[in-house]
């Protein structure tokens, strides 16, 4: 009997031991161990903090599907004081969203629930999603703002640019990306000669060093086969299937005196606001400093009477030249845009192709999905190409084929490879190469990491403000068309960025003040390469667009303060305003002292409506949220000051 | 009969003892997994990580330099050295960033407060201008932490 007590007593013990054990385990967790240091860390700060309460923290978001577990640890990071304190007690740097509604991991990434440091920061064989490396973490941006440009995002945007600027949708699906101008290829064989197309093929950025084209690394066999493909396409569809011929004049030696007045006429028209020629110019059209050793001179003639017959869709101006103004331009473009250094091409008259060429190009055509940028009998642009990346950021990991590449095993190292080396993961690859810098490549890979298709809740994202595209129709449509206004101007959301935005340009300008400027237009803002170029336009035509102007694109709320008058005294004040308190004059001129960096003011009140001068100078961010001027705050008294001053003077101290 | 009971009796304690071993022995192997010490270590926690991503410059740096190139460069210069395109045109010449002995003088808080209020609210050259209503508090100091990168 008293055997039997002894064992009972001895089990009770042991089974109390066996429950001991998780409540014991419990509480020798990780977690519990960071916050009683945190408490004692907390000891030895000079201020007072309130320590933390025992427990496991957790932020639970059922919307976003977000329950994390993070602020276990990391309990300092809502607390200023707490700076320079070590890992994971450290305060946040600028946090843009409140944790406590938007958790951790929709930026961070990693496994929110997890509660020991391995398994939250994913590194573990059953974690897909590791916390990001801390520059990528601007791709999380991306998967809620879909808005162009990102606000405190420069890596992000910078991508996102990048992607467009190379067309990266004409082979991989990416939803939301667009898709920069490339030239249709009908006619190919009319404009450039074989030499040429052999050299740019076998290495485009050799011959154009900002070309966005990629190397497709092309053996010599595969060059010479694709060229003889594409020199076959001979007519011009779009163009009534043949070129009008050159002018006589432009058919033998071209004359000095068409040549010189040509180079006038190319400067006036401010080529090089888009083109660069001689490392000088834009960015927005391609390189034409060698364009006559390209291009045969009867398809440049052609072109520039009217780009959009050879290549609908391109953004390039129909210039109004009279018929001598043409001749004129061309010959210049002919006598001086010459590649001095090209090898002469002497087999072109002999070369005989190979007798299945055009099977075997077209095979080559379709191979490299040349069909994804350049457009060819009308044969639809193909989609779908390559893999589609709009899941990159979640795609499972098995899914990526490192093959035998020895970099490290996550999926930025493998973005970044692929665009270092496209060819490298696998033999068949068929990937061209870009021309991209380290830079580049990280910009690219950040925004690559934004795209998911899991959706994320409407009230949590945010839009591109998406402006219904104006109706390019009617007389005004077609001068739009035809100078191609929205490929520098931005009107009502729509256009580009390189010019000014003439949204509400009829409340701001005055109405002669359009009509003399479209007649002769200057430089406003001398510091920039882009300039309005003088489109040689029809007295007709002028008047169309500025009443069109005048009367439509106006802001009705500032109707009433067009018409504000100003006191003497408000003019003095406003001088002093001026040059004393404000200093404008550190970017402005008046007189010919002043600044570079804003327009000058002189005779202001011949250009700019009253009304619009003073609410700019009260806000210069509520017509242009972009514009570099500061918002002084001025008073409504200062601003009326500043405006009678600018308008009633403007000329010098 | 006593016999065939402590058998039975030793069998269960057997299992039991093997039982507290392997919970033991499991939440052993829990611990040496994860690499954890028994104390954590503040400064260094002992993970894993993949090697790091070279040539990429830290958040507030590549946000400070954006927000430079936009308004300041013009004026300070794209070397910071207070030689931009607009500077000879202002009669008070811009501060050169580069001068280590001035600028480590400065504390952050006095940059930042140049930038908000601009030389009007330092007793400096009216001609800096006050970006207060532009900028936001995050961008100055991004701002600020760029402009220590001309003198390190």
């Amino acid at each position: 009997m008293r055997d039997l007590d002894k064992q009972f007593g001895i089990v009770s013990v042991l089974f109390l031991t066996v429950m001991a054990i998780s409540p014991v385990k419990e509480y020798f967790r990780q977690w519990r161990r960071y916050q009683h240091s945190y408490n004692d860390y907390l000891q030895t700060l000079p201020q007072r903090l309130s320590p933390v309460r025992l427990e496991l923290k957790q932020i639970w978001n059922p919307e976003l599907e977000v329950i994390d577990r993070c602020t276990s640890c990391h309990l300092g990071i809502n607390e200023p004081a707490l700076k320079d304190a070590p890992q994971p007690f450290t305060t946040h740097p600028a946090m843009y969203h409140e944790p406590e509604r938007f958790g951790c991991t929709p930026c961070h990434q990693g496994q929110g629930l997890a509660t020991n440091v391995n398994e939250s920061f994913g590194y573990s064989k059953y974690w897909d999603e590791p916390i990001f490396p801390r520059p990528f973490s601007e791709s999380s941006c991306g998967t809620c703002h879909h808005e162009v440009p990102v606000k405190g995002a420069p890596l992000l945007n910078k991508g996102r640019e990048l992607l467009v600027e190379y067309s990266c949708t004409s082979c991989h699906e990416i939803k939301g990306i667009g898709k920069k101008f490339t030239p249709r290829l009908d006619g190919i064989g009319g404009k450039v000669s074989r030499g040429w197309l052999i050299r740019w093929l076998s290495g485009p950025a050799s011959v154009s060093p900002s070309t966005r084209m990629p190397d497709f690394h092309l053996s010599a066999e595969e060059t010479e086969l694709l060229a003889d493909f594409l020199m076959s396409f001979k007519r011009f569809p779009e163009a009534g299937e043949e070129l009008q011929p050159l002018p006589k004049v432009l058919q033998k030696d071209i004359p000095e005196k068409l040549s010189e007045r040509g180079e006038t006429l190319f400067r006036e028209a401010r080529c090089i606001s888009c083109h660069l020629v001689d490392g000088k110019g834009g960015s927005g059209a391609q390189e034409i400093a060698k364009i006559s050793s390209k291009a045969s001179l009867t398809w440049i003639y052609n072109f520039i009477k009217d780009p959009r017959r050879l290549q609908p869709g391109i953004p390039m101006p129909q210039y109004n030249f009279s018929p001598e103004d043409l001749q004129a331009v061309t010959a210049y473009i002919a006598s001086e845009f010459v590649d001095f250094d090209a090898p002469e091409s002497a087999d072109t008259a002999t070369h005989i192709p190979d007798p299945n060429y055009y099977e075997k190009g077209l095979a080559l055509f379709n191979k490299f999905n040349c069909r994804g940028c350049h457009i060819l009998e009308n044969v639809p642009t193909s989609e779908g190409f390559g893999p589609a990346l709009s899941n990159m950021r979640q795609k499972p990991f098995y899914q990526l084929e490192f093959g035998n590449k020895d970099i490290p095993r996550t999926k930025e190292h493998y973005i970044i490879e692929k665009m270092r080396d496209p060819r490298g993961f696998l033999e068949n690859a068929r990937m061209p190469g870009f021309q991209l810098d380290e830079q580049d490549i990280l910009a690219l890979t950040t925004a690559l990491l934004s795209f998911q298709e899991r959706p994320v809740p409407k009230s949590y994202t945010v839009e591109e403000n998406q402006s219904p595209q104006i109706p390019l129709a009617g007389e005004f449509g077609q001068l739009m068309k035809k100078y191609q206004c929205l490929a520098c101007h931005r009107i009502n959301g729509n256009g580009s960025n390189i010019a000014p935005d003439l949204s509400l340009s009829g409340s701001k300008l005055r109405p002669e003040w359009i009509r003399n400027y479209f007649k002769l237009p200057y430089t406003i803002r001398p510091i920039l390469t882009e300039r309005m170029p003088n489109f040689y336009m029809s007295d007709q035509e002028i008047d169309l667009l500025s009443r069109y102007i005048s009367m439509v694109l106006r802001d009705d709320s500032l109707e009433l303060k067009q018409n504000m008058i100003f006191e003497q005294i408000e003019v003095e004040q406003g001088r002093k305003l001026y040059y004393n308190t404000f200093a404008c004059q550190a970017c402005h001129q008046i007189g010919g002292s002043g600044g570079y960096v804003g327009p000058p003011l002189d005779n202001l009140s011949g250009r700019l409506q009253t009304g619009w001068v003073y609410e700019r100078l009260k806000n210069p961010h509520k017509f242009d949220p972009d514009v570099l001027e500061p918002n002084l705050n001025l008073t409504d008294q200062e601003a009326g000051a500043l405006a009678a001053f600018l308008l009633a003077e403007g000329k010098g101290k | 009969m006593m016999l065939r009971r402590r058998g039975k009796m030793i069998a269960g304690l057997g299992l039991l003892l093997s039982f507290i071993l392997l919970t033991g022995y499991a939440s052993r192997i829990d611990s040496v997994a994860s690499g954890q010490s028994k104390k954590p270590v503040l400064s260094s926690v002992p993970v894993k990580a993949p090697p790091p991503i070279a040539n990429i410059r830290p958040y507030s740096l590549r946000v400070g330099e954006k927000l430079y190139t936009k308004y300041c460069e013009i004026c300070h210069g794209a070397a910071g050295d207070g030689k931009g395109f607009n500077a000879y045109t202002l009669e008070v010449q811009p501060r050169d960033f580069t001068n280590r002995q001035y600028m480590n003088a400065l504390a952050d808080s006095r940059l930042a407060e140049t930038i908000r209020e601009g030389g009007r609210g330092v007793n400096k050259s009216v001609l800096m201008q006050t970006w207060g209503g532009t900028l936001s508090h995050l961008e100055i100091n991004y701002l600020v932490q760029y402009l220590r990168q001309f003198s390190p």
